[in-house]
């Protein structure tokens, strides 16, 4: 079965039909989010909640936002779930072709470019905001996509519903040249500020370091929102679901093959 | 190009939603009410301790959720009724009528309501624990627990299943041999 | 519901739930109707993909039998060229690609996916997840719900479930979740059915529910 690439529309003319009779379509996936990028003496840190919302509904509560562009190029995605997994999914195999075709490390530019190109194909329909950032030949580079695939060359930047909450610790109390250790603290800073006064942000920070010595993902760096274990038990006295009727397919754990006496097969 | 004159609409809009969520279990001499104290709006919070259960009587305890202007206003103005009963009978409103009560206040807003749901917890003059709860114009009814709010579907379900069982507060309790645990009941 | 080197997967038994409302509209019988006379179309919203690996469609019936065809294509496919069973994760990938690939025209379905992947030392781990409609994976330690009672389902389930529970506790802890969440959801419920995979067994058991 043939089937070209790219986007199938198929379904489109049903849904609309169906719209219209008055069936809502399900709710996607989205992220809040709050996500940060900061540029300090060495490299570029970026910084991620891990809560993953459908409607007021916390679908996921330590989902990943950083995603993996090339070694030492990543990119922290809020909006629409799939739409930040699956472009940033889609880049990091093109840069590896492009890598591959040009025979050089690739930028942060590039990366750059195919997003925004990408996005601004779509019109905004990919909902994906994007805070790209890496170390490349021409040293750290951190960027941030919008949705219609607009972008923006800052030394610090946020995106995301806790956008606000990050910005304003960063405005206060960024600085040029930060150490490794000061620029982390803000990072988690920002985040912070975002998991606890936006809503649609919560439960863990993530960070990445880059640096062009390498790159250290600090997957739930903290977790400042740990559940308490339960005061009682919630389990029940087995036999307590009625049930109607039941089948039991026994499944094979081991086979041992015992080779039957006789001369083996001539395969010569 | 002469602009057309274009007719301006105006809106009214004096309803807000404040999140929060509240919930009551009746058991048999007893009621246990709670609510959470974020007030939100959007994705922001305006207040993480603004309370939303209030004592009326020594037997009556009112959980408020929804608008939560027309909540205070609410219990404010019940507060105010229960005194005056007091100051006519020298005596507390019992818990039922108390239930009566808010249902002809909030009704009387049948057209312009209070939006706010909500959750009347206290003791009968029977001496049994009682739940009312209530929709934004008045339909009240007595259970054995009850949610509102934000999270209520998440939490309405999870009372019916580890509360219901096990308190008879309410005839209406309809206790199904399938799904639950039939013989704890009994012990 | 991930247990103890096990998983379990449940759904109710009605079909197209929130079809019911336009179904009405267009088709002569009602969803409902047909569900009660083509019992064993129903039932088969949680379907197996291999030995130890169930996948759960929920939403429109339509695109429940045309997804579950493609993929059973797809895994056949995979099976013939690669010599060897899918995996969990992999299938899960096939899964949300195949959603993403109808981006801006999606099946109304939101998969849920439980199975038990080979480990390379030989071992068996348990492995989730869920998906909205159009592939955004999420990968749980704990449980996945989907469907129109969802919200009730992560009620429940945050409350009852716990780490670490052997094969004949996750059936009563994943069947009670189901059941009391689907009292609560208008557009759910008309029976139930479990499956709870373990290393050497599938025990599949339907539920005594309310028919309301």
């Amino acid at each position: 079965m043939y089937r070209s690439s790219g986007f199938d529309f198929s379904n489109s003319i049903r849904n609309h039909s169906l719209a219209e009779k008055g069936l809502p379509l399900p709710k996607v996936t989205s992220t809040g989010t709050t996500i940060v990028g900061c540029v300090f003496k060495d490299g570029i840190i970026l910084g991620a909640d891990t809560r993953a919302t459908e409607g007021p509904i916390v679908a996921d509560k330590n989902c990943e936002k950083i995603h993996y562009i090339s070694e030492s190029i990543r990119c922290c995605g809020a909006g629409t779930a799939a739409d930040t997994e699956f472009v940033t999914a889609t880049i990091s195999s093109n840069m590896d072709l492009h890598a591959l075709s040009t025979g050089r490390k690739p930028r942060v530019v590039t990366a750059m470019t195919l997003l925004k190109q990408h996005l601004f194909r779509y019109q905004g329909h990919v909902g994906a905001a994007l805070v790209l950032g890496g170390v490349d030949v021409t040293g750290p580079q951190l960027f941030t996509i919008h949705p219609h695939g607009s972008t923006d060359k800052l030394p610090y930047v946020t995106m995301g519903s806790g956008s606000l909450a990050a910005m304003a610790i960063f405005e206060s109390s960024w600085q040029p040249n930060m150490t490794r250790e000061q620029a982390l603290q803000l990072v988690t800073t920002a985040i912070s500020a975002g998991i606890f006064n936006d809503l649609g942000s919560g439960s863990n920070v993530d960070a990445c370091i880059i640096t062009a010595t390498g790159t250290e993902m600090l997957r739930n760096f903290v977790k400042p929102n740990e559940r308490v274990e339960k005061e009682r038990k919630y389990t029940f006295r087995r036999g307590a679901t009625a049930w109607k009727s039941e089948s039991i397919r026994k499944l094979i754990v081991n086979e041992q093959v015992t080779p039957v006496a006789g001369e083996a097969m001539d395969v010569s | 190009m002469d602009s057309i004159a274009h007719p301006t609409q105006r809106q009214f809009s004096p309803y807000s939603d404040n999140g929060g969520t509240i919930l009551a279990i009746a058991g048999a001499d007893f009621t246990v009410i709670a609510g959470d104290t974020r007030q939100s709006e959007g994705y922001s919070i305006q207040t993480r301790y603004a309370p939303k259960v209030f004592p009326l009587t020594d037997r009556a305890v009112l959980a408020v959720n929804g608008f939560a202007a027309d909540g205070n206003m609410f219990v404010k103005k019940v507060k105010q009724r229960l005194e005056w009963y007091r100051h006519a009978h020298s005596k507390d409103m019992p818990l039922r009528a108390i239930a009566r009560l808010i249902q002809t206040m909030l009704y009387a807003r049948r057209f312009f309501p209070f939006y706010v749901y909500n959750i009347l917890g206290g003791i009968e003059e029977d001496g049994t624990g009682a739940v009312y709860s209530f929709d934004p114009v008045g339909s009240y009814e007595r259970e054995a627990c009850r949610a509102a709010g934000a999270a209520q579907s998440l939490v309405q379900p999870f009372l019916d299943n580890q509360a219901c069982p096990f308190i008879h507060t309410s005839p209406f309790v309809v206790l199904t041999v399938d799904n639950r645990d039939i013989a704890d009941l009994f012990q | 519901m991930v247990g103890k080197d096990c998983v379990a997967i449940a759904s109710d038994l009605r079909l197209g739930t929130q079809a019911l409302g336009i179904s009405s509209n267009f088709q002569r019988v009602p969803v409902s109707h047909f569900s009660r006379v083509c019992p064993s179309l129903t039932i088969c919203q949680v379907f197996p993909i291999t030995d130890r690996l169930y996948v759960g469609l929920p939403g429109l019936g339509t695109d429940v039998t045309t997804l579950y065809e493609r993929f059973r294509y797809r895994v056949n496919m995979y099976t013939i060229k690669e010599e060897r069973e899918i995996h969990p994760e992999t299938f899960t990938h096939m899964v949300s690609s195949t959603l993403y690939e109808h981006r801006f025209g999606p099946y109304f379905i939101e998969p849920v996916v439980a199975g038990l992947s080979k480990l390379p030392t030989g071992g068996l781990k348990p492995f989730i997840a869920a998906m909205d409609l159009i592939g955004c994976i999420n990968f749980a330690k704990d449980f996945v719900v989907a469907g129109t009672a969802s919200s009730k389902l992560y009620g429940v389930a945050e409350g009852l479930w716990e780490p670490d529970l052997e094969p004949e506790d996750l059936f009563e802890t994943i069947s009670q979740t189901l059941l009391n969440a689907v009292d609560r959801d208008a557009f759910s419920g008309w029976g139930a059915v479990v499956h709870v995979i373990t290393k050497d067994r599938v025990i599949s058991r339907t539920l005594k529910a309310r028919m309301d």
